[in-house]
């Protein structure tokens, strides 16, 4: 109850401090409205799961869905004391309630960060600020509050750190991975320009690197090493699982749920498109589906969710990663064919590592105008003989900002530009052989 | 949440009115002027228990008088009269529909708030703060001067209800906070889930355990006064609720939710709970777009044993006073649906058909991220403006089309796709299909059994669907021909035959068909016509008003503005197009719709002697080289688009300069397309027929040669040979003549012998010819 009696001191006191007097008048119902509780509570490790009792305690989560914000009486008075309903605090009998201040709260539906540890069933959150009206679904939400009885009320929202300081991480993570995959270097490197791809541009769909590893002996080994690395969900496709779930988020009007669906992750996580258990056998119209499903999330980054009378699209921004024994079902333009030197051997991935990739992902490139001019020839040239594409020139493009960021700069030179060459050179011809 | 008025404890009068008071701002909370009438509302309306004249009574927290509310509004219906409608000295215009009520016995008083509006802003303002207490007055001044205006006694049960709609300001779900309750609200959504009509109680009886008095208590808009105290015996609380004398009326629930254009990215779309009564029930289904307008409000929810929550927290809905039906927020067509522009929207609309430079800035509006293909994007900007339809039947020519339909035709990854989503984002009626999964059935109509009534029952396909719309069709050529026929009778006739389960009718399909297809070869061959290249039949070909070759192209400074292109998406400090410099979607949306709605340009004089001018032109070229470089089709088209090109300007008269583009865009488009690529001159029999002339000589040739074949095999012939054979043998002859000849050349001559009579070929893998007579 300690933390329950904390906002209600801090409730007296903002109305010692904005000398607000009973009755309430208009304006001082307007005042009460805009309270927000300041708590003198140290920031707590405790997160909900692990209290019994009503505490301040953290709360980690992916917000799955969110319901219409709810309406009750904000404050009520109790042996002549006022008392605020938010934050968990309910009204006795005997309280009367000043049903002139109505507030308003959102709840929200919260689980645990796909590809995070798993904390069970998340209680209802309740938000109480605007915070709540602007919140998206999918993101992450981190935060302390009260956990009572079964739901959560979230007090203060707290930001994911950002990596002030890039470390230099480029030739350990490049060795770490290629060690996962079993020694080969050429598609460690590609496998980090996609940890660090995002989506630049959304019309022409500029930046987005998904690929498609083939051959590896041991996919658990490069799921488990590079989930260390970065936020991952491995998601296997199977004739089965293909066939019996659903992908697309669908609203339930009977409960008013959003059945929950696998490709719900959060932004800048990787999603690996595990195929190598996926056997012959039919597909049924739910398998073809989601295949689309799959494949438009591969070239739009989106989503889009069924709520029967209308689609809704839903951005998103994952790297994707597809392992599979021949090439990928879905058709990924960018494959590669790990050719293992050694047997793969799990890497466990340091934190500097994770803020490498975390801080390079997101450096702004620029163009020098020494590239573009190169770029520009390059592909006139190439045009003439017909031995590129308009995809292919994107593709070199993305690789050359990556290799860029990969190495920590802001602007990409001809050096770049000259890798990439070499680095889908070194893909293609793996591709004929 | 079922938990609604029967808690009973609510009244308005316990508490503190805050909402509102904003809007009028005089009223503070602390006002207790108006305790002197409470709860003069539901005493009012049987007239006895309450004299007006005896009282200066105002609304409860306010200093809204009621009397002059009743006045006000009584005065309105008799003198408001609609600029639009009706000239002076006639019946006023809510006079009139309270005289048509007797007739139809319907009572029911629609008002336009707009009108109010018009007439009387305060009485406006009044009735969006306090529509719980407005309303019910509204119904007994019209009520009070219906009986004047009949002068006779009426039932008893007879009540006119008010229904008051066309807020000015439509509510967003997300505005619908805490200063929205116990307001008159307008909201939008579709209609996602009704519930079963559940019996509302209208007239409650109630019988006092005392004495056995009965006491009448009418429900209100949803609320009871259960009475306090017996006027008989005076005895406290002593009444009970007799559930069989008292009288119950229906009720629905409905759930609305926000339309998809109305949701913030990456947020799920919000319900609102909605009340309706009477006969508003059963008037929607899920699926339906609608406007309600109604009080929004927040009641506490029923207390639950299991726990002690004391009704603090509220569930909200919307008191429906009034519901329309509508249409998608999208560009609408003409005609039955009607869409409303507010005047900021005409005037903005106006300021952008007054820019020098409207066309091109349509035209970069216009899908930005696909680059180039202007003109392609010029001739789909005509396709969604549309030209007029005309109308001849007084004459006997029946209807003329207004709809112009478009053919793209190029290589894979041309951004063709990408065209027609653009074209099916903005149009609302539009239908996207894939020639691939697109059945015949599937684009017209199938016939269904109701899994219910075990009824058959005709459901619309694609073309039914996007009746004057635009129905977008992928991979055409992938189409199957039976479905292929189907497009014939709708692309010029604009109609549906179907004979179906004993089902024979005609449906209008008045769409646009702007379609999509990939070469037979994967990439299209200069070498070969339209028709060669794509499997399409020459008689679907020439409904197309504009065919376009959407090439790649590979010409070095092509190139070199493409790299410069790709290159600008690189990069985030590269600046990227100037967005000033376009309009958004939703405006070209709009703009279309306003456009095809009110523009309805005419050809003026100068525009149609250069039309006569240039078609007799287009003619002549042909005729000295005997081939057909326009059709009247052509001339049709031509009309068209210059129909569409004006209306772009929201022009009353079709110009010459429109007629000139009309025509410029007609070459670049049809007549590429219609170029013979062995002569390089412009044909229409090309796409007519399918063939030139030239090649219609060929096959001459070619009948000749396998003639002479013939003969030589005459007498197995008869009997019947394998065409291989005589494959063989022609080939050999042609090769002498140092000519050559493909199989589908010697396939056409075979296919015209056939036609003459003279042979007739049986089997498909191996076909058997069997010559008859050489006549």
């Amino acid at each position: 109850m300690e933390v329950l009696d904390a906002i209600a001191e801090s409730l007296w006191a903002f109305i010692r401090d904005s000398q607000l007097s009973l009755p309430l008048n208009l304006n001082s119902c307007e005042a009460l409205k805009s309270w927000h509780p300041t708590i003198n509570l140290p920031d707590t490790q405790t997160f909900w799961h692990e209290t019994s009792e009503i505490s301040y305690c953290r709360l980690r989560g992916m917000v799955q869905n969110q319901s219409e914000p709810e309406m009750l009486v904000g404050f009520f008075i109790e042996e002549d004391k006022i008392y605020s309903t938010k934050f968990g605090r309910v009204p006795k009998e005997s309280s009367s309630l000043i049903d002139s201040i109505i507030i308003q709260r959102y709840p929200i539906k919260v689980i645990s960060v796909p590809g995070e540890r798993n904390c069970g069933e998340v209680p209802r959150v309740f938000l109480y600020d605007e915070s709540g009206e602007t919140i998206k679904l999918n993101t992450i939400i981190d935060g302390f509050g009260i956990f009572i009885e079964g739901e959560f009320h979230m007090i203060k929202l707290i930001n994911e750190p950002e990596v002030i300081e890039i470390p230099d991480g480029r030739s350990e993570v490049l060795s770490g991975i290629s060690q996962s995959l079993g020694g080969d270097l050429l598609a460690a490197e590609l496998v980090l320009y996609n940890l660090l791809s995002k989506v630049q541009e959304r019309r022409s769909m500029v930046g987005i690197l998904p690929i498609n590893l083939i051959n590896l002996s041991d996919p658990q080994i490069f799921i488990s090493s590079i989930s260390s690395l970065i936020r991952t969900v491995s998601l296997p496709l199977t004739i089965n699982s293909l066939s019996t779930q659903n992908f697309t988020p669908t609203k339930n009007y009977e409960n008013d749920e959003l059945e929950a669906s696998p490709l719900q992750i959060p932004d800048n996580s990787l999603l690996i498109l595990d195929e190598t258990q996926l056997s012959s056998g039919q597909l049924n119209e739910q398998g073809i589906k989601n295949l689309q499903t799959l494949a438009h999330l591969i070239e739009r980054q989106q989503i889009s969710y069924d709520f029967k009378y209308y689609q809704s699209e839903f951005q998103t921004d994952i790297k994707i990663i597809s392992i599979s024994s021949g090439r990928s079902l879905l058709k990924l333009p960018l494959f590669i064919a790990v050719r293992e030197s050694a047997s793969p051997a799990a890497v466990i991935f340091t934190t500097t590592h994770a803020d490498y990739i975390k801080g390079c992902s997101k450096i702004a490139v620029a163009m020098s105008d020494e590239i573009i001019k190169t770029a520009q020839n390059y592909f006139v040239n190439q045009r003439q003989s017909s031995s590129i594409s308009e995809e292919e020139f994107h593709l070199l493009l993305t690789l050359t900002r990556y290799i860029a960021q990969s190495e920590r700069k802001t602007s990409a030179e001809v050096s770049h530009w000259e890798q990439a060459k070499t680095l889908l050179c070194g893909i293609k011809s793996r591709q004929t052989n | 949440m079922e938990s609604r008025r029967e808690d009973g404890s609510e009244s308005s009068s316990s508490r503190i009115r805050t909402q509102g008071t904003q809007g009028l701002g005089r009223h503070g909370i602390s006002n207790t002027e108006g305790s002197l009438a409470p709860q003069f509302v539901n005493r009012m309306e049987d007239g006895t228990d309450f004299d007006p004249g005896a009282l200066r009574s105002v609304l409860w927290g306010t200093d809204i008088n009621i009397d002059e509310i009743q006045t006000k509004f009584k005065d309105f219906l008799l003198r408001f009269t609609d600029a639009d409608e009706m000239s002076d000295g006639e019946t006023p215009f809510y006079i009139k529909r309270l005289i048509d009520n007797t007739n139809t016995a319907f009572f029911n008083l629609d008002v336009d708030c707009d009108h109010i509006f018009q007439f009387d802003r305060e009485l406006y303002q009044q009735l969006v703060n306090y529509p719980s207490d407005i309303v019910p007055l509204f119904d007994l001044s019209a009520m009070e001067l219906y009986r004047s205006l009949h002068n006779e006694n009426l039932d008893e049960d007879y009540k006119i209800q008010v229904r008051t709609h066309n807020l000015r300001h439509v509510t967003g779900m997300r505005e619908m906070g805490p200063d929205k309750i116990d307001m008159l609200i307008a909201v939008r959504g579709i209609v996602i889930r009704c519930s079963d009509i559940v019996p509302d109680m209208r007239v409650a009886d109630f019988r006092c355990a005392q004495c056995g008095r009965h006491e009448k208590v009418t429900l209100e808009r949803g609320k009871v006064e259960e009475p306090n105290s017996c006027p008989r015996c005076l005895a406290k609380y002593s009444f009970e609720l007799i559930h069989n004398l008292s009288i119950f009326s229906d009720k629905q629930h409905i759930k609305i939710q926000e339309t998809p254009e109305n949701i913030p990215e990456g947020e799920v779309p919000h319900t609102v709970h909605i009340c309706c009564y009477d006969d508003m029930i059963d008037i929607m289904r899920p699926g339906d777009r609608i406007e309600v307008t109604g009080i929004f409000r927040a009641c506490p929810m029923r207390v639950s044993r299991l726990r002690r929550t004391l009704k603090s927290i509220y569930s909200t809905y919307v008191d429906v006073v009034h519901v329309a039906k509508m249409h998608k927020q999208r560009f609408t067509h003409e005609e039955e649906e009607v869409t409303e522009f507010s005047d900021e929207k005409k005037q903005l609309f106006h300021q952008i058909a007054e820019r020098p430079d409207l066309y091109d800035l349509l035209v970069k509006s216009f899908a930005p991220s696909i680059w180039e293909c202007d003109d392609i994007k010029k001739g789909l900007l005509c396709q969604l403006f549309g030209g007029c339809n005309k109308n001849f039947s007084n004459s006997g020519r029946g209807r003329f089309r207004g709809e112009i339909n478009i053919l793209l035709v190029g290589d894979p990854s041309t951004a063709k796709s990408q065209l027609l989503q653009f074209v099916h984002k903005l149009s609302n009626r539009g239908i996207y299909t894939s020639g691939k999964g697109s059945s015949a059935v599937g684009l017209t109509v199938y016939v269904k059994r109701d899994p219910d009534t075990k009824e058959i029952l005709l459901e619309s396909g694609a073309l039914v669907l996007s009746d004057r719309g635009i129905c977008c069709i992928d991979e055409f050529d992938k189409m199957d021909d039976s479905t292929r026929a189907m497009l014939h009778e709708a692309m010029e006739q604009q109609t549906l035959s179907v004979a179906k389960a004993g089902i024979i009718c005609q449906l209008n399909a008045r769409t646009a068909i702007l379609a999509a297809a990939n070469p037979k070869q994967s990439k299209y061959n200069p070498k070969m016509s339209v028709v060669e290249n794509i499997e399409l039949p020459p008689t679907l070909l020439s409904r197309f008003d504009l065919i376009y070759l959407v090439l790649d192209k590979t010409t070095e400074a092509y190139d070199k503005r493409l790299a410069g292109h790709i290159l600008s998406l690189y990069g985030d400090l590269v600046l990227k197009n100037d967005p000033t410099d376009t309009i958004n979607r939703e405006t070209l949306a709009g703009y279309i719709s306003y456009a095809r709605k009110f523009a309805t340009p005419k050809l003026s004089p100068d525009a149609s002697s250069l039309l006569v001018n240039s078609y007799i032109e287009m003619r002549r070229v042909g005729n000295s080289n005997k081939t057909i470089t326009a059709t009247p089709r052509q001339l049709e088209s031509i009309i068209r688009i210059s129909e569409a090109l004006a209306k772009m300007r929201l022009s009353p008269a079709v110009l010459k300069s429109d007629v000139e583009e009309a025509i410029r865009l007609m070459k670049v488009a049809t007549q590429q397309a219609a170029t013979d690529p062995k002569t390089g001159q412009i044909n229409y029999e090309l796409i007519l027929t399918g063939h030139s002339a030239g090649t219609r000589q060929k096959v001459q040739e070619n009948v000749t040669l396998i003639r002479q074949v013939l003969g030589e095999f005459k007498e197995t012939a008869k009997k019947g040979i394998k065409i291989k054979t005589i494959f063989d043998e022609f080939k050999k002859k042609i090769e002498a003549l140092g000519l050559s000849c493909t199989e589908i050349e010697f396939n056409d001559a075979i296919k015209n012998l056939e036609d003459e009579g003279i042979i007739t070929t049986t089997g498909k893998r191996q076909p058997i010819i069997r010559l008859i007579s050489f006549q």
